[in-house]
């Protein structure tokens, strides 16, 4: 089962994601907690959106008789205040947006071109909102995943 | 094939947001930027600014899918004209960046690897653009 899976280069990339969807989630764990009011909200809908894409990777990885990464205990991710926990939240979603580009280059099955396709356009939407709190213009990237 | 017909989705957006702004000048400052990233998206597809087509002696600008164009249009909705009321030229160039970005990432489904990477990039770029819009 492992050369099956080495073999496939999208287990490589799926491994890639999910670990960095760990990492994700970590750091809005961290960074949630420099947050109030309505960039609270935006951070903990987010967070949950990474968590069903986590559970989802996880089950692409099983489905492809490849062992899900666990997430380590801890991460370097740290925020002092609201303004390094926006700058985070970018850096977060713009880094996984770039291993989303990576899925869509590295796969011909529609269904996973169709997540890499999806994550990169939810990642760049995040991480454009996370900008427009941080008032940078544009907020947007020409180029999402190229990071 | 496909980047054509993204190129051609470019070029439609460049042409709104000119005409956004021919309409509200107050908007350049904060069109000027998004616009940008859309030459640059037109530019890293690699087809000519203007499209090269058929010979055309009457050297007519191409504004959009021309009706007598040799080649197979992309099936296209025609999109909404820009609307009379400045308060909603903002959610017309959101909703047209939407449809640019779901039809983008339709083509980076089905596109080789190299250009599907190009299109989900434009795709998102798009979304991103019409969250800010919004």
């Amino acid at each position: 089962m492992t050369a099956t899976s080495a073999a496939d280069p999208a287990v490589r990339v799926l491994t890639a994601l999910l670990e960095a969807e760990h990492a994700v989630l970590y750091g809005y764990g961290v960074l949630g907690a420099r947050l109030a009011d309505d960039a609270l909200v935006v951070a903990q809908a987010a967070a949950s959106a990474h968590r069903a894409q986590r559970d989802r990777l996880v089950g692409l990885l099983r489905d492809r008789g490849a062992e899900p990464p666990a997430p380590a205990a801890a991460y370097d991710a740290v925020a002092a205040g609201a303004a390094d926990a926006l700058a985070l939240a970018v850096r977060l979603e713009t880094g996984l947006g770039v291993l989303f580009r990576d899925l869509v280059g590295s796969t011909d099955d529609p269904r996973l071109r169709r997540i890499g396709v999806d994550g990169l356009v939810e990642t760049a939407v995040r991480a454009a909102s996370w900008r427009s709190r941080l008032g940078a213009v544009p907020a947007t990237e020409a180029f999402p995943g190229t990071a | 094939m496909l980047a054509d017909e993204a190129a051609a989705r470019e070029r439609a957006l460049l042409a709104a947001y000119d005409e956004a702004v021919a309409r509200d000048p107050a908007l350049a400052e904060r069109l000027g930027p998004l616009r940008a990233e859309h030459a640059g998206h037109l530019a890293s597809l690699g087809v000519p600014a203007v499209p090269a087509g058929p010979s055309d002696p009457t050297g007519a600008p191409s504004g959009g899918p021309a009706a007598g164009d040799a080649t197979p249009a992309p099936p296209a909705v025609r999109p909404p004209d820009l609307p009379a009321d400045p308060a909603l030229i903002l959610p017309w160039l959101a909703e047209l960046e939407r449809r640019a970005s779901t039809a983008h990432a339709g083509a980076a489904v089905r596109a080789g690897r190299g250009t599907a990477v190009v299109l989900a990039s434009l795709a998102a770029s798009e979304a991103a653009h019409a969250a800010v819009l919004a």
